[in-house]
């Protein structure tokens, strides 16, 4: 048997403790991102194979259209859902967080969409946006207008998705919000509307900077998550739509090089692309949240 | 400059009544002082006046103004929360020149107004700190410097040293006192300390369960509180209470209960004699108890054995914890003498301040 002091006694019970989680990492995360790092430097040549290419596969993703619509897409996606989507999941997030009658009840329905199965999601949304009988058409032509081809004319196929990711994301962030908000103490409004300022001005001056963290936390997320779409172009989107080209994302340009075209180590290039995109724009948010991020402690 | 008055205040949530018919005029310029136990209704008073809390029944006027339905912002009024309520995410400097900016006053004024109480309170060094770089008391100070540069005519404090510590406490009671006699402006201040309400209100107002016991200066309140709940919450440590019987022989009147005889002044024999009870509860405070042994005092005047049970050396002062026949009393000594536990001590009662209570409704019999 190992002698072992009391410290050290903790540290090995702490590293156990932390060991399933870590090697979970290790195996889920890390090594395939290594894995694919070194694709993207090689050629596949069928049954497992691969010799070394050097930057082939990044000059020739310089020279693909495809892959510059699908980073313009995906940074529409991203940079539309986010502010739209964070803006509204703060709004919902205010007003429920006043003492109105059945708040309860507007929370659940909300928050519905996060626990969704993200096919039946799916289905429904197809159904609203079907051309010939789909409900906003419906609507539409009630009142004189004419039809939209939603999900098959480039110019609104990816606002139609966008509406739909803004939907599914509203719930989870206002929930997150929502907590934040309950933790502010009262006394800071008390002491705000004694100061003489109004419900406008408290939302400024009190709550946003003091819901900041949550909101820093709820944005990165959600660029993050935006960055990664892929479901739902995936779910609503048929391979052969006219749209396609105006709404694949990177995620959805990978998964259609990697398995549909057997070519893995493009497909890993492009996820490096978008790693280093991710990491850009995470590092650039950490940098300027000094200005606008306030930490209690 | 404003006098606050509440007539006929009730407070209630749903059934639950928590001020009833609270009725007082707070002049202009006075340190009025709420004081009581807790959850007896004193800051949802002050949050009434402040227009935090909805007036359920009853008119609050500033100056001549009804005030039920005006908003906090417009009452001219500041107040200093206990927790402080300083906003985090600005600096000294911006909490104190909030409330002004709120008011559209002209940013040099600001400024002016702003060091100006900055250097009052000595805060000038800690204006550009955020909160969470304060000590307690530096907060505290800058919670008062909010308030000061508002320049309001009524001042509402809720237990505004209740966090800090107790020689710090101290400090700032001296420091409140003194800001008061500068600025010469109505103030409200909410406590349950006794000594607080002591040593800074012009006159206190002794709350329990949501109904006004007395209002009065402290001295008045020391001297003469008219019941036995005031009695016992004002003075520290608090009054002894005796069931006492009175007993008349021949003239000469004095009461009788377990393990003491107490002789009492001529213009008390005079009362109690007019007293339909023969039970009273007999108040004497801690101040008023004195060692026979040590005024050489005639046999005749001693009140009763105390048989000492725990000794607390306060320095200028000893409390002797005792047993008086089977009662626990309190009495404050000299702090020079030398006692030990189990002592036998003959003691007298001070004739001149002893308190009797009604045994049915706690009232004080002697006023
Ligand atoms: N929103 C509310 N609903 C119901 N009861 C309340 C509410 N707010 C306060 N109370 C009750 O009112 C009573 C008085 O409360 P208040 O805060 O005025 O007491 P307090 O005298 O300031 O006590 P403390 O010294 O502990 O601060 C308490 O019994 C409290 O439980
Ligand atoms: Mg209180």
């Amino acid at each position: 048997m190992l002698k072992l002091t009391r410290r050290r006694q903790d540290y090995a019970w702490g590293y156990l403790m932390v060991a399933p989680t870590v090697i979970g990492v290790l195996i889920l995360n890390i090594y395939p991102l290594l894995k694919s790092c070194y694709l993207s430097f090689t050629q596949s040549t069928g049954f497992g194979h691969a010799h070394f290419i050097g930057l082939a596969n990044y000059v020739r993703m310089m020279h693909d259209p495809d892959v510059w619509q699908a980073l313009v897409n995906t940074l529409i996606y991203t940079a539309v859902s986010v502010v739209i989507g964070v803006f509204l999941s703060l709004v919902v997030a205010v007003l429920l967080n006043q003492h109105i009658r059945g708040r309860g009840i507007y929370r659940t329905i909300y928050f519905l969409p996060v626990v969704s199965a993200p096919a039946a999601v799916a289905m429904v949304w197809r159904w609203l946006y079907n051309a010939d009988a789909g409900l906003f058409n419906s609507l539409l032509q009630s009142v004189g207008l004419p039809a939209v081809h939603w999900l098959t004319d480039p110019h609104t196929a990816l606002f139609a998705i966008i509406i739909v990711g803004i939907w599914s994301m509203v719930g989870y962030n206002m929930v997150l919000l929502l907590a934040g908000l309950q933790e502010i103490p009262r006394s800071y409004y008390e002491a705000a509307e004694i100061d003489g300022a109004g419900p406008v001005r408290q939302f400024f001056s009190i709550t946003l900077p003091m819901i900041s963290p949550t909101l820093f936390f709820v944005v990165v997320t959600s660029i993050i998550g935006g960055l990664q779409v892929f479901d739902f172009i995936f779910m609503m989107i048929e391979p052969m739509n006219t749209a396609m080209e105006y709404t694949q994302s990177l995620v959805y340009l990978f998964y259609k090089q990697s398995f549909m075209m057997g070519d893995r180590s493009y497909g890993a290039a492009i996820v490096m692309l978008l790693l280093v995109i991710t990491l850009v724009i995470t590092a650039v948010q950490m940098k300027l949240q000094k200005k606008w991020v306030h930490y209690n402690d | 400059m404003a006098e606050v008055r509440l007539e006929h205040i009730r407070k209630a949530y749903g059934d639950n009544v928590i001020v009833k018919d609270f009725d007082l005029t707070i002049r202009d310029k006075e340190f009025m002082v709420f004081v009581g136990p807790s959850g007896c209704g004193k800051s949802t008073t002050l949050r009434m006046i402040a227009g935090l809390e909805d007036i359920t029944s009853g008119k609050l006027y500033i100056g001549d103004k009804l005030m039920n339905d005006v908003s906090p912002k417009d009452r001219d009024i500041a107040m200093v929360f206990q927790n402080y309520a300083l906003y985090p995410h600005m600096t000294v400097y911006e909490n104190m020149a909030f409330g002004l900016k709120m008011r559209h006053v002209p940013k040099d004024v600001i400024k002016r107004k702003v060091q100006e109480a900055a250097a009052s309170l000595q805060l000038t060094e800690l204006l550009d700190r955020k909160p969470k770089a304060l000590s307690g008391g530096q907060r505290q100070r800058v919670a008062m410097g909010r308030a000061v540069v508002r320049e309001p005519s009524v001042f509402l404090m809720d237990e505004p040293l209740s966090n800090l510590d107790a020689k710090l406490r101290g400090t700032m009671r001296t420091e409140i006192s003194r800001l008061h006699q500068r600025l010469q402006t109505t103030m409200i201040y909410v406590t349950h300390d006794q000594t607080e309400a002591m040593t800074l209100g012009d006159r206190i107002v002794v709350l329990n369960d949501g109904v006004i016991q007395q209002v009065d200066t402290p001295m008045n309140l020391y001297r003469h509180p008219c019941n036995k709940f005031v009695a016992g919450f004002i003075g520290s440590p608090s009054m002894n209470f005796l069931p006492a019987r009175i007993v008349g022989e021949e003239g000469e009147v004095y009461l009788e209960g377990d393990g003491f005889h107490a002789n009492v002044s001529y213009d008390m024999a005079q009362k109690l004699v007019d007293v339909g009870a023969r039970e009273v509860l007999l108040g004497v405070r801690p101040d008023d108890i004195h060692d026979a042994g040590v005024l050489l005092a005639d046999k005749k005047e001693i009140a009763g054995q105390g048989n000492v049970e725990i000794v607390e050396q306060l320095g200028a002062t000893t409390l002797l914890h005792m047993r008086l026949g089977t009662q626990q009393i309190v009495a404050s000594m000299p702090g020079g003498q030398e006692y030990a536990v189990g002592q036998q001590v003959p003691l007298v009662f001070n004739i001149d301040n002893l308190h009797v209570f009604s045994t049915h409704d706690e009232r004080n019999l002697m006023l």
